[in-house]
C-alpha cells in the first residue's frame, strides 16, 4: 500500500470535518445521510467490487446492526462504544449464516438467493416486534455520547465520519492484503483461482464477513444518530437497492468510488429538491446514463479525466 | 379448518396463474436474451393503468385489453432500446441495475400521469359459481381461460413457427444461432414483444379485479424472480407450474399457518431451492457471462 493511499483519505475526511463546523444543521444532517450511505457503500464494494458476488442482502445486515444497537442500548443498558462492535458481530455472525447459503450459487443466481435472503430479513424485521417494534419502528435509541462539548448535530456527523474514515482504512487494509488479492482472483477467474490453490471459499467467506461486520456497524451508528428506527429502512429495493446504484454510479471496485457515489446519491435528491415530484425520475435517469454512458462509473470517468490530463501535460512540456 | 381446503385450493390457483402470467414473460426475456428484467413488474403495471384509461374512455374491456398489449409492447421495445441493448455485451449485474433504474423511472412517469391512487376497472366478468364447499367467481375462471390460452399460444409460437424456431436457438447458443444466419436483432424484438405483452396482459386482467397503482408491479415481479427459480430460467412450462404452485402455497400458509408469514414463505421456498439446487429446481446449464 502506497502512504499516499492512506494520507489522501485522511486529508479529505480531515477537511471535511473543518468546513463541517461551519455548515448549517440541514447540511450536517444531509451529510450525515452520505456517510451512512457511504459506510454501507464501501463494505459492500469489499464484497462486489473484489469479489464479483453481488448481494442485495445488505440491507438487511445494516437493519441487524441497527436494532441490535437499538436493543442493547435500551434494553441490556450497554455503552455506546461496547453496542457498536457488537451489533458489527451480530450482523456478522448472520452474514457468515448467510454466506453459507448463498456461496452455493454464482452470478445471477447468487444475486437472486441474496435478494430473496434480503426480503425475508425485511419481512421478519416488520413482524418481530418484540425485537423490533414492527412496522411502528423502534423509538428511543440513546444517542452516541458528546465528547468535544459542540453541537450534538455536528458532533454525530463528525462520529459519522471517523467511522466512514475507519472503514476506508480497514477497507483498503483487506483489499491489498494477501487474502485481497486472492479475492481479486476470484473475481477473474473462480476456477483459476482454485487451480492456484487459492482457498476460494475462505477466502470469499471472510469478504463476506468482512463485509457484513461493517454494514452493521454502519446499522449501529445509524441507528444511534437517528435515535429512530423503522424497518422501511432495511429494505431490498430502498437501502438494499441505493448502495448497489452508490457503488455502481461510483465505481465498484475503487473503494473511493463508491464512498463519491454515496455522497452523490444522496445530496442529488436534496439538490433537486426543488422539481421535487421529478426527482426520483431524475434520479432513475441518472443512473441509466451512468449505467450506459460510463459503464466505470464516476470513478472511472474521474481517472480517465486525470490521466488524460497527466498525459496533455507531458504533451506540451515536449 | 380442513374443509375450507377446497376453497384455498380455488384462490391459490387464481393467484397463481396471475404469478404465472407475469413470470412467462419474465422468463421468456430472461431465458433468450439474459436480461433479469425487473422493470417488467413495471410493464405489467402499465398494462394495469393503460387497460383502465380505455375503459374510462368508454372502450369495452377486451378490445382494450388487446390494445393495452400492442402498447406494452411498444413500450417494451423502447425499453429494450434505452435500457438494455446499449449494454448488451454488459455482464449480468449492469443489466439488472438498468432494469432498476428503468423501474424507478416508469414507476416515476405513472406516478405523474396516473397519480398515486389506487384505480380499479369495473370488473368485465362479475358473478360466481357455487358448488357445495367451492366458490369460484367468473374472474378467477377467466383468469385460468387466459392463462391457458396465452401458454397454448407462446407454446405454438416457439415450437410451431420459424420464429420460434430461432428464439430457441439463440437462448441455446446466441453465437452458433448468429453463425447460422438467424438475425439476431429481429429474435430480439420478437421476444421483446413477446414477454411485455404477456406483461401488459396480466396487468389488464389485475385491474379487473384489483386496484391498480404505481408501485403495484413491485411485489408480483420479485415473486416472478421466485417462480423463475422454481421452474427454471427459461422454462416456459415451469413459470406456469411455478407460478400455480407458488400461489397454492401462499394461500396456504396464509390460511393455515400466519398471513403474516405468506411473502416470508415465498422467499423462503426461493432460498431453499438455491440452497439444494444452486441452478434452480429444474436447473439447466447456468447462465453467466
Amino acid at each position: 500500500m502506497r502512504p499516499a493511499a492512506l494520507v489522501i483519505p485522511s486529508l479529505v475526511a480531515g477537511v471535511i470535518a473543518i468546513a463541517a463546523t461551519q455548515a448549517s444543521d440541514y447540511v450536517l444532517y444531509v451529510a450525515m445521510a452520505a456517510g451512512w450511505l457511504a459506510i454501507l457503500a464501501i463494505s459492500f464494494d469489499v464484497l462486489v467490487g473484489y469479489t464479483g458476488y453481488i448481494s442485495l442482502a445488505h440491507g438487511a445486515f445494516y437493519g441487524i446492526g441497527a436494532y441490535t444497537f437499538a436493543n442493547l442500548t435500551t434494553r441490556g443498558d450497554w455503552n455506546f462504544y461496547a453496542a457498536v462492535p457488537a451489533s458489527g458481530v451480530a450482523a456478522c455472525a448472520i452474514g457468515v449464516a448467510v454466506a453459507g447459503i448463498a456461496f452455493r450459487t454464482r452470478g445471477l443466481y447468487f444475486a437472486i438467493t441474496t435478494l430473496g435472503i434480503g426480503l425475508i430479513g425485511f419481512q421478519v424485521f416488520t413482524i418481530a416486534d418484540g425485537l423490533t417494534g414492527g412496522i411502528q419502528g423502534f423509538a428511543g435509541i440513546p444517542s452516541p455520547p458528546v465528547i468535544f462539548g459542540l453541537d450534538p448535530s455536528l458532533e454525530h456527523f463528525l462520529l459519522t465520519l471517523l467511522m466512514a474514515w475507519i472503514v476506508y482504512i480497514a477497507a483498503l487494509i483487506f483489499t491489498t492484503s494477501k487474502i485481497g488479492m486472492q479475492c481479486l482472483a476470484i473475481r477473474e477467474d473462480l476456477t483459476l483461482a482454485k487451480a492456484m490453490g487459492i482457498r476460494v471459499g475462505l477466502v470469499r467467506l471472510l469478504a463476506f464477513a468482512f463485509s457484513a461486520f461493517f454494514a452493521g456497524i454502519g446499522g449501529a451508528i445509524f441507528a444511534s444518530a437517528s435515535n429512530f428506527v423503522g424497518p422501511e429502512s432495511f429494505g431490498v429495493l430502498t437501502t438494499g437497492f441505493q448502495l448497489v446504484v452508490a457503488a455502481v454510479v461510483g465505481g465498484m471496485g475503487t473503494l473511493w468510488g463508491p464512498a463519491l457515489g454515496a455522497v452523490v446519491m444522496t445530496s442529488l435528491p436534496e439538490v433537486l429538491r426543488g422539481a421535487a415530484t421529478y426527482s426520483l425520475l431524475v434520479y432513475g435517469c441518472l443512473l441509466l446514463f451512468v449505467m450506459i454512458f460510463a459503464p466505470k462509473g464516476l470513478a472511472g470517468a474521474l481517472s480517465a479525466l486525470f490521466q488524460r490530463i497527466r498525459r496533455g501535460r507531458k504533451g506540451s512540456s515536449r | 379448518m380442513l374443509e375450507l381446503l377446497p376453497q384455498q385450493l380455488v384462490n391459490g390457483l387464481a393467484l397463481g396463474a396471475l404469478y404465472a402470467l407475469v413470470a412467462m414473460g419474465l422468463t421468456l426475456v430472461f431465458g433468450v436474451l439474459l436480461i433479469p428484467n425487473f422493470a417488467h413488474g413495471e410493464l405489467y403495471m402499465l398494462g394495469g393503468f393503460i387497460s383502465y384509461s380505455l375503459v374510462a374512455v368508454g372502450i369495452s374491456f377486451w378490445p382494450a385489453v388487446l390494445v393495452t398489449m400492442l402498447v406494452v409492447a411498444l413500450i417494451g421495445i423502447a425499453l429494450d432500446w434505452t435500457a438494455y441493448k446499449p449494454i448488451e455485451q454488459a455482464p449480468g449485474l449492469s443489466l439488472m441495475i438498468s432494469a432498476l433504474a428503468a423501474s424507478v423511472i416508469l414507476q416515476q412517469i405513472a406516478t405523474i400521469i396516473w397519480g398515486t391512487e389506487p384505480r380499479t376497472t369495473p370488473s368485465p366478468v362479475t358473478g360466481v359459481i357455487r358448488a357445495g364447499f367451492i366458490t369460484v367467481s367468473h374472474y378467477q375462471i377467466m383468469l385460468f381461460a387466459v392463462l391457458i390460452a396465452a401458454w397454448l399460444a407462446v407454446w405454438y409460437i416457439l415450437n410451431r413457427t420459424k420464429l420460434g424456431l430461432s428464439i430457441r436457438a439463440v437462448s441455446q447458443n446466441r453465437d452458433a444461432a448468429a453463425l447460422m444466419g438467424i438475425r439476431l436483432d429481429r429474435v430480439r424484438i420478437a421476444t421483446v414483444v413477446l414477454g411485455a405483452s404477456l406483461g401488459g396482459l396480466a396487468g389488464a386482467l389485475l385491474t379487473a379485479n384489483f386496484p391498480v397503482y404505481p408501485s403495484v408491479g413491485t411485489l408480483p415481479i420479485l415473486k416472478a424472480f421466485v417462480v423463475l427459480v422454481i421452474g427454471g430460467i427459461g422454462n416456459l412450462w415451469g413459470a406456469v407450474i411455478g407460478g400455480l404452485l407458488l400461489g397454492l402455497s401462499e394461500v396456504l400458509v396464509a390460511g393455515y399457518i400466519s398471513s403474516q408469514l405468506q411473502d416470508i414463505g415465498a422467499f423462503t421456498i426461493l432460498v431453499l431451492i438455491l440452497f439444494f439446487r444452486p441452478n434452480g429446481l429444474f436447473g439447466r446449464a447456468e447462465i453467466e457471462r
